[in-house]
C-alpha cells in the first residue's frame, strides 16, 4: 500500500508540474487580433537592420495596429529560423531577408506577392537592380521590398599611395585605376616602390571580382556557367596577384585585419558603404583613408529586404507596414542612426547624404557609393550561387596559404560546384 | 530473484501476487520517462533524417526521394573522408592528454598534503562555464597570425611568427587545445567525485606499507576508478567525434577539409545549413553515426575485456 | 621527510601551473572587458586593466534587458535541472541496482541514442514543436531533455560501486518500498554524483543558445545567451561589450558551482558509512 501511495504521489506531482509548465506557455498563442480589436503584426528583424527611429515612427503612423518588433542575432541561425517558420503556424507576419534573397525566390508562394498590392507603382523610386532581385524569374511575383543596399568603392591609403608614387586625390585615383588590369598595375607599382602588398587576401580579392561579374554562376536554366568564363578570368587575375606577392594573406573579417589597417600593411580594398564603420576600428589609421570609384565595374555587397510571409492573417495591413518601413522617412532614420545606405533614389539628393568624414580626410564618403548605387546592373542569381562560389573562395585560400597548385585548385572547385544540384 | 526467495512471510496470497506484479513492473516504470520522451521527441527526428538521407531537400520545399544517389556521392566524397581524418586526429590529440592530466590532477588534489582543494577544483573547473562566444574571441586573439599573444611572444624571442590558423598542422592542435582548456576541469571533477568514493582506509593502509604517491596512483586510484575512467573515455569519444564549435569559432569562413579545420560535424553544418542541402547533410550524419558506432564497439570491447581480464 | 617535501614541491608546482593555464584566459577576458574596442586591437597588446569596465558593464545591463533575461534563464535552468536530477537518478539507480528482463538491451539502446549528433535534428525537432504548439514556449526547452542518456549513464556508473547491495537488502528487510529505498538510501549516497549532474545540467541550460534561438519568439522570454546577441551588430561588433556580457552572465554559474562544490566535497563519507 505504502508503495502505491508513494508512487501515485509521485505521478500526480509530476502531472502538476507538467500543468504548471504548460500553464506558463499557453497564454501567448499568436492571434491575428488583440483583445481590443487591434490588428497584431509581428516583425522579425536581425540586429541593426531597422533603426529605432523608424520603428517608433511606424508605431505612431499605425495607431490601430499593434506592431511587435522582434530582434534576432544576425548570424546563420537567422536564416534557419526564417526557413523553418515559412512552413509553420508560429511564423512572424513580416521578416527581414538578407541579400541572399535568391534563396527564397523558388518559394515565392510562401510569401505575399507584393505586385498584387500595387508595389509596381513605386518601383521607379528604388534602385532598379535591388528591386528586380526580389522578383521571381517570370517577373510575376515579388517577395520583398528593398530596405538598404551596400554599394562599393575603392578604399585606399593615401600615405602608401603617395610613397608608391601613385596619385592620392580620389578623382585622380578614380581616373587612373579604372579596370582590374589598372588595379594590378598599381599593385605592381606599390610593390616595387615600397615592398608592400596592395591587397588584403586572395579570398578578399576574388570576392571583389565576383561581385562585379555581370552574370551569375548559373544561367536561368539552372546550368552551371561560371559567369561564361568571367570567373576564370577573375581567378587567373587573383592567382597572378598571389604569385607576384601582392596579397598580404590576412582574412578580411579577422582581428589581424584591424591590425593590418592600423599598421598600414596593405594599400587598398573594395569595400561596401557599411565598411566605413568597420575601418574605424583601426583608429590609428585615421585620416589616411580615402574612397574612390570601384575599379573593374560597379558592385554591391549586402543590404536587406522586408518580406511579408504568406501565413499572415492580415496581408493588406502587413504590406502597408512594409511600405512604410521602406519609405523615405524610415530609410532616412536608418541612414542617420544605423548608417544603412538607402535603396530609395530620392534620398541621394538629400543633405543627410553628404557625409564629410574626418577619418577620410574630410572627404564626402558617399559620393562614389551613390555613383555605384545608380549604376549597378541587375544580375540573375541562382539559389546555389553563393554555395558554388564559396568553393572557389575555399580553393583560392588554399592556393594562397598552402601553395596548392592553382590549376588543381580550380579543377577541384569546379568538381565540387558540379555536385550541387 | 523473487522466485528464489520462498520464505517470504507475508500471509494474504492476493496481496502477495499483486505486490509481485507491481514489483516486476517497478523498474520499468522507473526507467520509463527516458524511453517515453525518446519515443515522442527523439524517434521522429531520426526517422526524418533517415528519410532525408535518401532524398534531396532544401529546408523549405518538398522532400524529393533520390534513392542511393547521396550515398554514392558520399563514398566518392574526398571531403567526407578528409574531414573524418581531421576529426580523428583532433580527437586523439585532445582526449588522451586531457584525460591523463585530469586524472593526475584529481589524484594530486585529493592528496592529504594538498591544501586549498576548493580553490584548485574551482579554478580548473572555471573554463567549463564559459560560453562559445567568449572562447571564440579569446583564442582568436591569442593565436591570430600577426597580432596574437603567442606570436608576439615568439617575436620577442626573435623567432618567426607562425600562421597558426592557416596551417593544417597547427589548426588541429589549437582546436584540440581549446577543448582541453574547456573540458580538463570537467573531467577532473568527474574523477575527483569518483575518488571521493574510494575509502581513505585503502590509502592509509598503503601508506603504512610505505607506498609512494606514484604507487598509490597506479595501484589504488587507477584500478578503483576504472568504471569512471571508462565513462569519461566513452563520453570523450562521443563528444570528440562531434567536435564542431571550436573549429567553427576559430575558422568561421572558408574552412576546408584540406586546411585541417573542417571536422565532420562542421562539414554537416556547412552542407545542411550553409548550402541548404539537408538531404546530403543527413547522409553525412549517418556516415558519422556508423563510424562512432564502430569506434564505440571497439572501445567497449577492449575496455570491458581488459577490465575482466585483470580483475577476475 | 626530505623526500616528502620534494614531492610536495613538485605537486604544488604542477597544480599552480595548471591553475595559471586555467585562469590566464579569464584574466585576459577581464582586461578586454575593461578596454574600448580600438584598445583591444593594439599591438603590442595591453596586459593590464583599462578604465572602461564599469562603463561597459552599465551598457551591457541596459542594452540587453539583462534582468528579465536573467530571471528567465534562472527559471529555465532551475526547472530543467531539478527534473533531470530526479528522472536521471531514478533511472540510473534502477539500471545499477535492480534486476529486470531486457536491462542490457535497454541500456545499450540508451547509450546508442547519445551517438546521434544533435545539429541535424534541429529542423525535424522544430517541425514537431510546431505540431505540438510549443514554439515560443519553455516546454520545448525543458520537457524533451528532462530525462537524458548522459545523466542516466553517469548515475548508473556511480551507483554501481557506491551503494553496496547489502544496504539495499537491509532496507528492504526494514520494510522500505523500492521507491523508498531509492529515495532514502540511494539519494543521500548519490549526493556527489548528483551535485555534478546538477552543475552539468545547469551550465548546459545556462549556455544553451541555438535551440532557444530557434524556439523562442518573444523577447520577454529571451534567455541570457539570446539577450547577449543584441551586442553583436549587423556589420559591426563591439568586442569589449560582448566579452563584458559573457563575464557577467558567467557569474551566476560560478555562484552555483561554489554552492554545489561544497556538496561535492562533503561526499560519500557522511552518507554511506552511517547507513
Amino acid at each position: 500500500m505504502r508503495k502505491r501511495k508513494k508512487f501515485f504521489g509521485f505521478l500526480s506531482s509530476l502531472l502538476v508540474l507538467m500543468l504548471v509548465l504548460a500553464g506558463c506557455s499557453g497564454s501567448d498563442e499568436a492571434g491575428s487580433k488583440t483583445s481590443d480589436g487591434k490588428v497584431k503584426l509581428t516583425i522579425n528583424y536581425y540586429v541593426g537592420a531597422i533603426s529605432k527611429g523608424s520603428m517608433d515612427a511606424a508605431k505612431k503612423a499605425f495607431p490601430d495596429y499593434e506592431l511587435n518588433f522582434v530582434e534576432l542575432p544576425a548570424d546563420n541561425n537567422y536564416d534557419v529560423k526564417l526557413k523553418t517558420s515559412l512552413n509553420s503556424k508560429s511564423a512572424p507576419d513580416i521578416a527581414t531577408v538578407n541579400s541572399n534573397i535568391q534563396d527564397f525566390l523558388p518559394y515565392a508562394d510562401k510569401f505575399v506577392n507584393l505586385l498584387e498590392y500595387d508595389a509596381d507603382k513605386i518601383a521607379d523610386q528604388y534602385v532598379e537592380w535591388k528591386w528586380e532581385a526580389a522578383k521571381t524569374g517570370d517577373k510575376k511575383s515579388m517577395i520583398a521590398m528593398p530596405l538598404d543596399i551596400g554599394p562599393t568603392g575603392l578604399f585606399y591609403r593615401v600615405d602608401l599611395f603617395e610613397e608608391a608614387g601613385l596619385p592620392t586625390d580620389p578623382k585622380e585615383v578614380s581616373n587612373l585605376i579604372v579596370t582590374k588590369e589598372d588595379y594590378l598595375e598599381a599593385a605592381k607599382k606599390m610593390n616595387e616602390a615600397i615592398g608592400k602588398p596592395m591587397f588584403l587576401s586572395a579570398v578578399g580579392l576574388l570576392g571583389e571580382q565576383y561581385r562585379a561579374l555581370d552574370s551569375g554562376m548559373y544561367n536561368e536554366k539552372g546550368e552551371l556557367t561560371l559567369a561564361d568564363g568571367q570567373l576564370k578570368d577573375a581567378w587567373d587575375f587573383v592567382v597572378k596577384a598571389i604569385d607576384a606577392g601582392y596579397t598580404l594573406g590576412t582574412k578580411s573579417n579577422s582581428i589581424d585585419n584591424v591590425n593590418a589597417i592600423n599598421e598600414g600593411m596593405y594599400g587598398a580594398y573594395i569595400g561596401a558603404s557599411w565598411g566605413v564603420m568597420d575601418v574605424k576600428d583601426a583608429d590609428k589609421s585615421a585620416g589616411k583613408w580615402r574612397i574612390a570609384k570601384t575599379p573593374g565595374g560597379y558592385s554591391n555587397q549586402g543590404g536587406s529586404y522586408l518580406a511579408v510571409l504568406g501565413n499572415t492573417a492580415n496581408p493588406k495591413e502587413a504590406v502597408e507596414v512594409v511600405k512604410y518601413l521602406t519609405n523615405e522617412e524610415s530609410q532616412l532614420a536608418n541612414l542617420t542612426e544605423n548608417s544603412l545606405f538607402p535603396s530609395l533614389k530620392s534620398i541621394y539628393e538629400k543633405p543627410e547624404m553628404i557625409s564629410k568624414d574626418e577619418f577620410f580626410g574630410g572627404q564626402d564618403v558617399n559620393e562614389y557609393f551613390i555613383d555605384a548605387a545608380e549604376n549597378i546592373t541587375y544580375v540573375y542569381r541562382d539559389t546555389r550561387d553563393t554555395s558554388a562560389f564559396t568553393y572557389f573562395e575555399d580553393q583560392i585560400s588554399l592556393v594562397e596559404s598552402q601553395g596548392k597548385d592553382p590549376e588543381k585548385a580550380w579543377n577541384d572547385a569546379v568538381k565540387k560546384a558540379e555536385v550541387l544540384k | 530473484m523473487d522466485d528464489t526467495i520462498n520464505d517470504v512471510k507475508d500471509k494474504k496470497s492476493f496481496k502477495d501476487k499483486y505486490s509481485k506484479i507491481s514489483e516486476k513492473a517497478t523498474p520499468y516504470i522507473f526507467i520509463a520517462p527516458f524511453y517515453i520522451l525518446f519515443l515522442i521527441f527523439g524517434l521522429f527526428p531520426i526517422v526524418f533524417s533517415a528519410i532525408l538521407a535518401f532524398s534531396k531537400w532544401d529546408g523549405i520545399g518538398d522532400v524529393q526521394f533520390t534513392g542511393l544517389e547521396n550515398f554514392k556521392t558520399l563514398l566518392a566524397d574526398t571531403d567526407f573522408w578528409l574531414s573524418i581524418k581531421n576529426t580523428l586526429i583532433i580527437w586523439v590529440i585532445q582526449t588522451v592528454p586531457m584525460l591523463v592530466i585530469a586524472l593526475v590532477l584529481a589524484f594530486l588534489i585529493n592528496l592529504s598534503i594538498v591544501k586549498r582543494k576548493e580553490f584548485y577544483k574551482t579554478t580548473f573547473f572555471l573554463p567549463y562555464v564559459t560560453s562559445v562566444v567568449a572562447v571564440t574571441i579569446l583564442f582568436g586573439l591569442i593565436f591570430s597570425n600577426q597580432s596574437g599573444l603567442i606570436n608576439a611572444v615568439l617575436e620577442l624571442l626573435g623567432k618567426e611568427p607562425i600562421a597558426f590558423i592557416d596551417s593544417p598542422f597547427w589548426i588541429r592542435i589549437i582546436i584540440a587545445l581549446v577543448g582541453i582548456w574547456q573540458y580538463l576541469g570537467y573531467n577532473m571533477i568527474i574523477y575527483f567525485s569518483g575518488l571521493q568514493k574510494i575509502s581513505a582506509d585503502y590509502y592509509e593502509a598503503a601508506i603504512i606499507d610505505g607506498a609512494s604517491n606514484y604507487q598509490l596512483f597506479t595501484k589504488i586510484t587507477v584500478p578503483l576508478l576504472k568504471p569512471i575512467i571508462l565513462f569519461t573515455v566513452m563520453m570523450s569519444t562521443i563528444g570528440g567525434l562531434q567536435v564542431f564549435a571550436e573549429a567553427q569559432v576559430l575558422v568561421p569562413t572558408n574552412a576546408t577539409a584540406e586546411g585541417g579545420a573542417l571536422t565532420i560535424v562542421y562539414y554537416i553544418y556547412q552542407t545542411a545549413f550553409l548550402q541548404s542541402r539537408y538531404g546530403y547533410g543527413s547522409t553525412i550524419t549517418w556516415g558519422l553515426v556508423v563510424i562512432i558506432l564502430i569506434i564505440s564497439l571497439i572501445n567497449w570491447y577492449l575496455t570491458s575485456y581488459r577490465i575482466k581480464g585483470e580483475d577476475d | 621527510m626530505k623526500k616528502l617535501s620534494l614531492s610536495t614541491i613538485v605537486i604544488r608546482f604542477t597544480l599552480i601551473v595548471g591553475a595559471i593555464f586555467s585562469l590566464f584566459p579569464f584574466y585576459w577576458m577581464i582586461v578586454m572587458a575593461s578596454r574600448t574596442n580600438s584598445e583591444i586591437f593594439a599591438i603590442p597588446p595591453y596586459l593590464t586593466l583599462g578604465g572602461h569596465l564599469i562603463e561597459n558593464t552599465i551598457i551591457v545591463l541596459t542594452e540587453t534587458n539583462f534582468f528579465q533575461a536573467f530571471l528567465n534563464t534562472v527559471f529555465y535552468a532551475v526547472v530543467s535541472t531539478i527534473l533531470i536530477l530526479f528522472f536521471d537518478s531514478l533511472a540510473g539507480y534502477t539500471f545499477a541496482k535492480m534486476k529486470f528482463k531486457g536491462k542490457k538491451i535497454l541500456f545499450v539502446f540508451l547509450l546508442a541514442t547519445m551517438m546521434i549528433p544533435g545539429q541535424i535534428n534541429i529542423i525535424p525537432q522544430f517541425i514537431m514543436m510546431d505540431w505540438m504548439g510549443w514554439v515560443g514556449s519553455y516546454n520545448a526547452l525543458i520537457i524533451p531533455g528532462m530525462a537524458n542518456a548522459f545523466g542516466i549513464f553517469w548515475i548508473k556508473q556511480y551507483c554501481e560501486n557506491a551503494i553496496p547491495d547489502s544496504i539495499i537488502e537491509a532496507a528492504k528487510m526494514d520494510g522500505c518500498s523500492t521507491f523508498g529505498t531509492y529515495w532514502r538510501i540511494g539519494i543521500p549516497i548519490l549526493k556527489p554524483a548528483l551535485s555534478f549532474l546538477a552543475i552539468y545540467s545547469f551550465i548546459g541550460a545556462w549556455n544553451n543558445y541555438t535551440w532557444p534561438l530557434i524556439i523562442l519568439n518573444d523577447e520577454s522570454k529571451y534567455v541570457i545567451s539570446l539577450a547577449l546577441t543584441r551586442l553583436q551588430g549587423l556589420y559591426f561588433t563591439d568586442y569589449p561589450l560582448v566579452i563584458t556580457g559573457t563575464l557577467i552572465s558567467t557569474i551566476p554559474v560560478l555562484l552555483i558551482f561554489f554552492f554545489f562544490s561544497r556538496q561535492l566535497m562533503a561526499g560519500i563519507t557522511d552518507g554511506a558509512v552511517k547507513e
